[in-house]
C-alpha cells in the first residue's frame, strides 16, 4: 500500500478512534439497533461505491489515487453520517435506514434493467450502472423514509423521484 | 439495549455463505508446458534479431533475480551462438516500484534500473529501451509529480548506461511513437500509454496529435515487420482486465472499482477503451497490420491471437518481471500462465518465433515452455497450448 494510502487511512482512523468507545446508541437510537447499524454501515459502502462509480466514469476514470480515495470516502461518511445525524429520534432513523437498504436494492434492478435494455451495454457499464442504481434508490428512499417517519401506515416507502441512468 | 454490536448466530451462516460466494478468487488458467529448447529458432533458419520482453521488473523479488539471472544467461548463450545479431531487450515498464523514481530516495530506486541493465551486460551487442509504465508516472500522483519521476528516471538511466546500450523511449515524458530499428526487417515503436490515460497539460502535443502520428510511423515501417510496445495491453486475462478475487486488494471495494471501470488503468474504463479505439484507428488508416502489440502492466505472460485488421495480429503480455498475478484465458489466448517469466522474440528473414519463458512452480527454475510461429495474417498460426489435464 503506498505512503499517501497510508496516510489516509491513518487519518481516518485517528478521527473515528479519536474518542474513547461509546455505546451503540451513542449513534443508534432505539429500536435501530444491531442490524439497523449493519444496514447503515452496508447502504453506506453502497452509496459511497456509487458516488465514485458516477464521479469516476464522468471522466473516463479516475487517473490518480486522491481522487478515488476522496469520492468513495466523502460519499461513505455523507451516508454513515445522514443516518447518524438521526439518532435522535430512534423510529425514524430505523425507518430512514431501513428505506435506504430497501432504494440500494430498488435501485440497482432499476439500474442495471434501465442499462441492459437501454443499446449497447458492456459489463462495466451494467456494473457501473447498477452500483448508480443503488446510490441514487439509497439516497432517495433514505430521504423520502425520514421525512415521512410519522406516517406509520405507509407499509412500503415509494421514491419520490427518480435519476435516469444512462451509461 | 445492547450497549456493543453482537452478531446473531442466526446471521452468522448466512454473512459465512455470502463471503464465500462473493469471495471467489480470481481465475488462473493453466497450461501444460511445451518441450521447448532455449535456442529453437536456431533449427529455423538464419536469424536476423532478437527481441526479448521483460515487464513490471522494479520490485526486487526473488522472482525478478531469477527473471533478470535467466535473462543474463540467455543474452550469454546468444553472444556465443550468435555473435553480432541485434538484439534488443525491451523492459515494458513500471521499472521502479511503488512511485517511480524519487530525488530523496536515489540510492533505492536507482539499483532497480542498476539490476535491470545488469541484465544485458551478457551481451556485447544487446541494447536495452526502458519504457514508462503507471508506476514510473508514480503510481496516481498528480500530472507534475509524475512528470517528474519520468524525467528523473530518464537522466537517471543515461547515468547507469550510455547511450549506445540504453534508452527510455519514447522520452520526455511525451507519448511518441518512438520509432526504432531492429535489423533489417523489423521497426519497433514504442509508445507511453500512460500519458495517452493521463494527458496532461504539456508540449506534447495533443491526443489527436499522437494517434495522426502514429498511423504516419505505421505507414511509414510497411515495409518491414513492426511491434508495437507499450505498458498497457490491447487484451487481457488478468486483474486489468477484470480477473480478480472480491477481496483483492481489500474487500470488495477495488472489485467493484475494476468492475465498473473507475480507474483509467483498468480496460472497462472509458479512457482506458478510448485509447484502445484510437490505437485500432490508427491502424486501420494506415493499413499496415502490426505483427504484436507487446505489453506488461499485468503482471502474468499471455500470448494473445486477435481478430480483425485493426488490431494487431497478437497481444504479448510479459509483464511478470518481478510480480505474478493470476490470468484467465481469453477470446484468442494460446498461452497464459500467472508465472515469473519473460519472452524472446526471434526474427528470421521472414519468419518470428517466439519463446515464452516461466517459473512454473514456486522451486522451479525458468525455463521454455511455450513457443510458435507469430504471423499477423494467417489464423492458423501459434495453436493454442495444450490445457492442464488436472485442472
Amino acid at each position: 500500500m503506498s505512503r499517501p494510502t497510508l496516510r489516509t487511512a491513518g487519518i481516518a482512523c485517528l478521527l473515528f478512534m479519536g474518542s474513547a468507545p461509546r455505546p451503540v446508541d451513542a449513534q443508534l437510537s432505539d429500536p435501530c439497533s444491531v442490524e439497523c447499524g449493519l444496514v447503515l454501515g452496508a447502504t453506506s459502502f453502497v452509496f459511497a461505491s456509487g458516488v465514485a462509480t458516477a464521479l469516476g466514469r464522468m471522466n473516463g476514470g479516475f487517473t490518480t489515487t486522491g481522487q478515488g480515495i476522496a469520492s468513495w470516502t466523502g460519499g461513505f461518511l455523507v451516508a454513515l453520517g445522514g443516518g447518524i445525524a438521526l439518532a435522535g429520534n430512534g423510529a425514524r432513523q430505523e425507518r430512514a435506514i431501513y428505506s435506504a437498504g430497501l432504494g440500494v436494492a430498488a435501485g440497482s434492478l432499476l439500474g442495471l434493467a434501465t442499462e441492459s435494455l437501454a443499446g449497447e451495454s458492456t459489463t462495466a457499464s451494467r456494473w457501473a450502472a447498477t452500483l448508480v442504481g443503488a446510490a441514487a434508490g439509497a439516497l432517495s428512499f433514505g430521504v423520502y423514509g425520514a421525512i415521512t417517519w410519522e406516517d406509520e401506515d405507509l407499509p412500503v416507502p415509494v421514491a419520490s423521484f427518480s435519476i435516469p441512468v444512462g451509461f | 439495549m445492547s450497549t456493543h454490536f453482537r452478531i446473531k448466530p442466526d446471521l452468522r451462516a448466512p454473512a459465512v455463505a455470502a463471503a464465500l460466494l462473493l469471495g471467489a478468487c480470481a481465475r488462473q488458467v493453466h497450461y501444460e508446458p511445451m518441450a521447448v529448447r532455449a535456442d529453437q529458432a536456431a533449427s529455423t533458419g538464419p536469424l536476423s534479431a532478437s527481441l526479448y520482453l521483460v515487464g513490471d521488473a522494479g520490485d526486487d523479488s526473488p522472482g525478478r533475480a531469477a527473471v533478470l539471472g535467466h535473462l543474463h544467461a540467455d543474452l550469454a548463450r546468444m553472444e556465443s551462438e550468435r555473435p553480432g545479431v541485434p538484439v534488443v531487450v525491451a523492459f515494458l515498464g513500471d521499472n521502479i516500484y511503488d512511485v517511480g523514481a524519487r530525488e530523496d530516495f536515489k540510492h533505492e530506486d536507482f539499483a532497480h534500473l542498476e539490476a535491470q541493465v545488469g541484465a544485458i551486460e551478457a551481451s556485447s551487442v544487446a541494447h536495452a529501451v526502458f519504457l514508462p509504465g503507471n508506476h514510473d508516472w508514480a503510481k496516481g500522483a498528480r500530472d507534475a509529480t509524475a512528470l517528474t519521476a519520468v524525467r528523473i528516471q530518464e537522466r537517471w538511466l543515461g547515468e547507469v548506461a550510455g547511450p549506445e546500450r540504453a534508452s527510455f523511449r519514447p522520452a520526455d515524458g511525451c507519448p511518441g511513437p518512438a520509432g526504432m530499428d531492429l535489423g533489417a526487417d523489423v521497426r519497433i515503436v514504442f509508445i507511453d500509454t500512460e500519458w495517452l490515460l493521463r494527458r496532461p497539460v504539456g508540449t506534447c502535443g495533443t491526443v489527436d496529435d499522437f494517434y495522426q502520428a502514429l498511423g504516419d510511423e505505421l505507414e511509414a515501417s510497411a515495409d518491414r515487420r513492426v511491434i508495437l510496445a507499450a505498458h498497457h495491453p490491447m487484451a487481457t486475462g488478468g486483474p486489468h482486465g477484470g480477473n480478480i478475487g472480491a477481496f483483492y486488494n481489500g474487500p470488495f471495494v477495488y472489485y467493484l472499482a475494476v468492475q465498473a471501470g473507475l480507474s483509467v488503468q483498468d480496460i472497462a474504463s472509458g479512457r482506458y477503451g478510448d485509447m484502445l479505439q484510437g490505437i485500432r484507428g490508427a491502424i486501420g488508416d494506415s493499413g499496415v497490420q502490426p505483427l504484436a502489440f507487446v505489453s506488461g502492466h499485468d503482471h502474468s505472460l499471455q500470448v494473445i491471437r486477435m481478430q480483425g485488421a485493426s488490431n494487431p495480429g497478437f497481444q504479448l503480455v510479459s509483464g511478470s518481471g518481478s510480480k505474478t498475478s493470476p490470468t484467465d484465458r481469453v477470446d484468442g489466448t494460446r498461452f497464459a500462465a500467472g508465472s515469473h517469466g519473460y519472452m524472446r522474440i526471434d526474427f528470421g528473414p521472414t519468419d518470428s518465433r517466439l519463446t515464452v519463458f516461466a517459473q512454473l512452480g514456486e522451486r522451479a527454475s525458468i525455463r521454455p515452455v511455450f513457443s510458435c510461429t507469430l504471423v499477423a495474417d494467417d489464423e492458423a498460426s501459434c495453436p493454442e497450448a495444450r490445457l492442464a489435464a488436472d485442472r
